[in-house]
């Protein structure tokens, strides 16, 4: 080999090993220097982070009714990047997804690669454009799996199960109350997809599990609630009230059994994302029974008999003097509906006498009487599981005028919630118990696993036993032929209750004349309780003279009570007469 | 002349050991191949089950949903309104009430029997 050859070879071996070493360069740089940056780019165009929806928790009854459940609809997606001819995707998509098809076309021309069409897609109207797409080889068309909230009840029981918003977060009763256990967890995988868009299931990334939403099981009896909101209807097309409020609760554990309220609303028809909705049906969406506050009335007196018998200030027996029907005390008068004389302690409950029960709030006290308050439960929330309950107005006795000591006693100066007046009545039903009334009764997951439980919770002894005793037959006397509330009377049955009639108050100050809240809150069998109940209704439409607690709230008592005894199966007891009591008198309050 | 004929002689040995290289590099490129198929067949049919499941899972809860909203007190209630569902209402005659052990009408009656006429009679009475 010549020199001049061996200088050539040199120079293209030299020449190849450049060209090798600057390939080699930059194949060090894409692998290496500029790695994550591509890996980040490739990433982006393959990889997606597929959410995996849990499913929320079934709210049920206590026989395991089901009262919210999910239905299961599509939200259609499409990626315009994959799509070949988005004016033929835009013809098929248009008429079944209800959407205009200029809208349609104008969306998917574009290179989004997530764009969501419609929610809320039936999914027999999925599997038709499905169908439709997979007909015509139209890609980029994908259906997400998402759910519909349902209340298979309806109105029934609508304040206590609640409702969701768009958002799928509870707004509104146990939906918003128990939504962290109903809302579970979603759980997400990352997967790689080929050019057509088809996953490759082989690169699946990391992979997280959904945790489904618990099931809640309420202390709701759906058979009480219906017969609760039958006779509620019966009463609110007979007496038209501006509200009308019932509460059934088993005294010894606290379970609400049945609550209803009127007026009322489907959540099935609840649109959340309309302010002008929300602000119309304000007051059909309030649940009246643990978020309004009114006087309670002579309900209240039960409170003025236990705090005095209890402190043996007064036995039953004792005689206190009426004053005739007016008593003149801080310069103004408080009259009777009827003028007494010397009335026993059971007879002040009994007549529902306002004198007798100042008259034994001014022998405890008012330091005394106001601790019987509280301990009652007024003042404070009941600690129910449901939301924006409120604590009511007990003013403290330095904040009471002169009058006070006369006025409270007989439920006028305090504002109470339907609910705290229940779970008083609880209470003195109970032997002195006072109970937290309790909605939910389990927490399970989809399984059957129990995740929580709710024993009974007694928040404090109130009263004797001896004093409950007392208070009952007094209470019994209510629903006699000479107390306030005969029509109260559950036939074969010893029945104790109180009634209340109230004057509305005027937001300008005073009171509303001729309107009145009246209830009846009692329980049966007045010696070993198997529930309590609550009748409230507002702004009740009676003939002249007759809107009294007795005379309205009553007889809707009554007839609940009837029913709600035989669903229980309790047994009459032999010693009451069946027979229609014969009115003597009739007593009002 | 020796020299010669050793120098032409078909080096068996290595040829053997770069056969024998050549084959297993083959087998592996192959087996990759292979499993890499079966990967994606495998993946598919995971895919495949998935979707089916889903869709059962879907018509189980839609299914449940129906059932759910035909078995609703309110929707009975308005099923028996219309006439649908006929149930007759039961006379006192025919109740039987079963008295629990230890109770107060069970003690009052002091029987043996079980079964015992509906107290609804006694209060009838």
């Amino acid at each position: 080999m010549t020199r001049s050859a061996k200088v050539r070879a040199l120079i293209v071996c030299c020449a190849l090993a450049l060209c090798f070493t600057g390939f080699s360069a930059r194949l060090v740089h894409l692998q290496l220097t500029m790695h994550d940056e591509y890996a980040a780019l490739a990433e982006e165009k393959h990889v997606n982070k597929q959410i995996i929806y849990a499913r929320r928790g079934l709210i049920m009854d206590i026989n395991q009714q089901t009262l919210a459940d999910n239905d299961p609809v599509r939200t259609v997606v499409a990626d315009a990047s994959l799509m070949t001819d988005p004016d033929d995707a835009a013809a098929v998509l248009a008429a079944p997804l209800g959407l205009d098809e200029n809208d349609l076309r104008s969306k998917l021309a574009t290179d989004r690669r997530y764009i969501v069409l419609k929610k809320d897609v039936p999914e027999a109207t999925a599997a038709q454009i499905e169908t439709r797409l997979a007909v015509r080889s139209i890609r980029g068309i994908s259906f997400e799996q998402d759910a519909d909230r349902i209340y298979p009840n309806g109105q029934m029981a609508c304040h206590v199960v609640g409702f969701m918003n768009a958002d799928h977060r509870g707004v509104q009763g146990i939906e918003a109350q128990e939504d962290e256990y109903l809302r579970g967890h979603e759980g997400f995988r990352y997967t790689q997809r080929d050019r057509s868009g088809n996953e490759l299931v082989a690169y699946r990334g990391e992979e997280h599990a959904p945790r489904d939403g618990y099931n809640v099981r309420l202390t709701i009896d759906m058979n009480l609630q219906n017969i609760v909101e039958t006779e509620l209807d019966a009463a609110c097309k007979q007496f038209r009230p501006r509200k009308a409020i019932v509460i059934l609760m088993r005294p010894q554990t606290g379970e609400i059994l049945a609550m209803a309220n009127r007026p009322n609303f489907d959540p099935n028809d609840v649109r959340t994302d309309s302010a002008t909705y929300l602000q119309e049906h304000e007051a059909d969406l309030k649940d009246c029974a643990i978020t309004d506050e009114m006087e309670p009335g002579s309900t209240f007196k039960m409170v003025t008999a236990a705090g005095a018998l209890n402190e043996h200030e007064v036995s039953p027996d004792s005689m206190i003097f009426c004053e005739n029907g007016a008593f003149n005390y801080g310069g103004r008068f408080l009259h009777d509906h009827h003028p007494y004389g010397d009335l026993s302690v059971e007879d002040i409950l009994v007549k529902s006498s306002n004198i007798g029960a100042a008259k034994l709030a001014m022998g405890l006290g008012d330091q005394r009487f106001y601790g019987y308050i509280r301990a009652f439960g007024f003042g404070e929330r009941t600690g129910i599981s449901l939301p924006g309950e409120i604590p009511g107005l007990v003013p403290p006795p330095h904040r009471w005028s002169k009058l006070s000591i006369t006025r409270i006693p007989m439920g006028q100066e305090v504002a109470v919630t339907p609910l705290q007046t229940i779970v008083a009545m609880s209470a003195i039903a109970n032997g002195g118990h006072l109970m937290m009334p309790q909605i939910v009764h389990d927490i399970t997951d989809g399984k059957g696993g129990v995740i929580s439980t709710f024993p009974p919770v007694e928040i404090r002894r109130v009263i004797t036993p001896e004093t409950a005793r007392e208070l009952t037959a007094a209470l019994k006397g209510v629903v006699s032929a000479r107390g306030t509330a005969v029509g109260a009377k559950v036939t074969g049955f010893d029945t104790a209750g109180k009634t209340g009639t109230a004057e509305k108050i005027d937001p300008k100050g005073g009171y509303m004349p001729g309107k009145y809240i009246v209830s009846f809150c009692g329980y049966l069998p007045a010696d070993d309780p198997a529930f309590v109940c609550l009748v409230m209704l507002d702004d009740a439409q009676t003939g002249p003279d007759l809107d009294y607690g007795g005379t309205v709230a009553g007889p809707v008592f009554s007839r609940i009570g009837e029913k709600v005894a035989r669903y229980m199966n309790l047994e009459p007891q032999p010693d009451i007469p069946a027979s229609n009591v014969v009115i003597t008198q009739t007593e009002h309050d | 002349m020796n020299r010669r004929k050793h120098a032409n002689l078909v080096p068996v040995a290595a040829l053997v050991r770069w056969v024998v290289v050549a084959f297993f590099l083959c087998t592996a490129g192959l087996c990759y191949v292979y499993f890499k198929n079966q990967m994606q067949t495998t993946g598919n049919e995971i895919r495949s089950l998935e979707r089916q499941l889903d869709t059962l899972i879907t018509q189980d809860d839609t299914e449940r949903a129906q059932i759910d909203r035909l078995s609703s007190q309110s929707y009975l209630e308005r099923r028996l309104a219309e006439g649908f569902i006929q149930l007759t209402p039961i006379t006192d005659a025919r109740i039987v009430r079963v008295h629990l052990a230890g109770s107060r009408a069970t003690a009052a009656l002091d029987t043996a029997d079980d079964l015992q006429p509906v107290s609804n009679r006694i209060v009838a009475q």
